[in-house]
């Protein structure tokens, strides 16, 4: 898939050179604005229930990391990438999420709701990695098209394509067995 | 403009008509959404900054230190008191003896 950095606006590469130089209060404003978007990539791969402390994880690798971000105009892609790479890790040597078994109850708090679970699991299964993240982000986040493209770095194009494909697939599967 | 076309611009950016599908996914699956949490960043923070920070200060005080040591060692030591009341004693007797030495004719 053909992918692209795409440009932050300015005061976001300036945030991330004051992150850079230490200053915590820009990290934090980083941290909140692309949170949804760790939260998204890994609940793409891992069970709900872990997501929310590996996000913590991968924004602390990223603070540690962050000096060796030449670009600061790509820090999305690049936090992405950490964010899937500490996904691939959790599971190294382990089963993948959408491996697991259906009668296996995957960690998750008694909070998260029953409902979304299963429609959440049931994506996992139906799609294929390229389509399930941008998917998820899109309907479990609320991240519009543009913003997904903005923040991961994936271009427009790519993005508008992983979303129709993803949708159509998951209403091919609808007809055939209702979620 | 089609049907699908429309569903396909609400699923891009959420403006135009709703598609039912997608809503009905979004209300459902948005319950997982991500919900703002602290940031455990000062505790990270809190470690790695102050450690440089501590060093340079350990460094500096070291060296004010290790200067003071040496000027201390270095300057020369004041004249006590009484030690100046001798030397002032010697040198009158020293005088008064040349002065003597003047008077008695053995200079």
């Amino acid at each position: 898939m053909l992918r692209t950095l795409t440009r932050l606006p300015r005061d976001e590469a300036a945030l991330v050179v004051a992150a850079r130089g230490g200053d915590r209060v820009a990290f934090g404003l980083l941290y909140r604005r692309y949170a949804r978007m760790v939260h998204g990539i890994l609940l793409a791969r891992v069970p709900p229930g872990e997501v929310d402390d590996l996000v913590q994880d991968v924004f602390l690798a990223a603070l540690r990391q962050l000096g060796a971000l030449r670009d600061a105009g790509a820090f999305g892609p690049w936090l992405a990438a950490i964010a899937r790479n500490r996904a691939r890790d959790h599971y190294r040597g382990a089963a993948g999420f959408s491996e697991l078994p259906s009668d296996l109850a995957a960690p998750a708090p008694a909070t998260l709701d029953v409902e979304a679970l299963a429609l959440l699991r049931w994506i996992v299964r139906t799609l294929p990695e390229a389509y399930r993240e941008t998917v998820i982000l899109r309907l479990v986040e609320g991240m519009t098209g543009p913003e997904i493209a903005a923040r991961t770095g994936l271009t427009p194009e790519s993005v508008r394509v992983n979303l129709c494909r993803g949708m159509r697939k998951l209403r091919e599967q609808m007809e055939r067995t209702e979620p | 403009m089609s049907d699908r076309a429309v569903s396909d611009q609400y699923l891009w950016d959420g403006s135009g008509a709703p598609d039912p599908e997608v809503e009905r996914l979004e209300r459902v699956l948005g319950r997982l959404r991500w919900r703002e949490q602290p940031m455990p960043l000062p505790r990270l923070a809190a470690r790695a900054v102050p450690v440089r920070r501590w060093l340079g200060v350990a460094a500096l005080a070291g060296g004010l230190a290790l200067g003071m040591v040496a000027w201390l060692e270095g300057r020369p030591t004041p004249p006590r008191a009484d030690a100046t009341a001798t030397a002032s004693v010697d040198a009158r007797v020293t005088r008064m003896s040349s002065d003597a030495g003047l008077c008695d004719g053995s200079k």
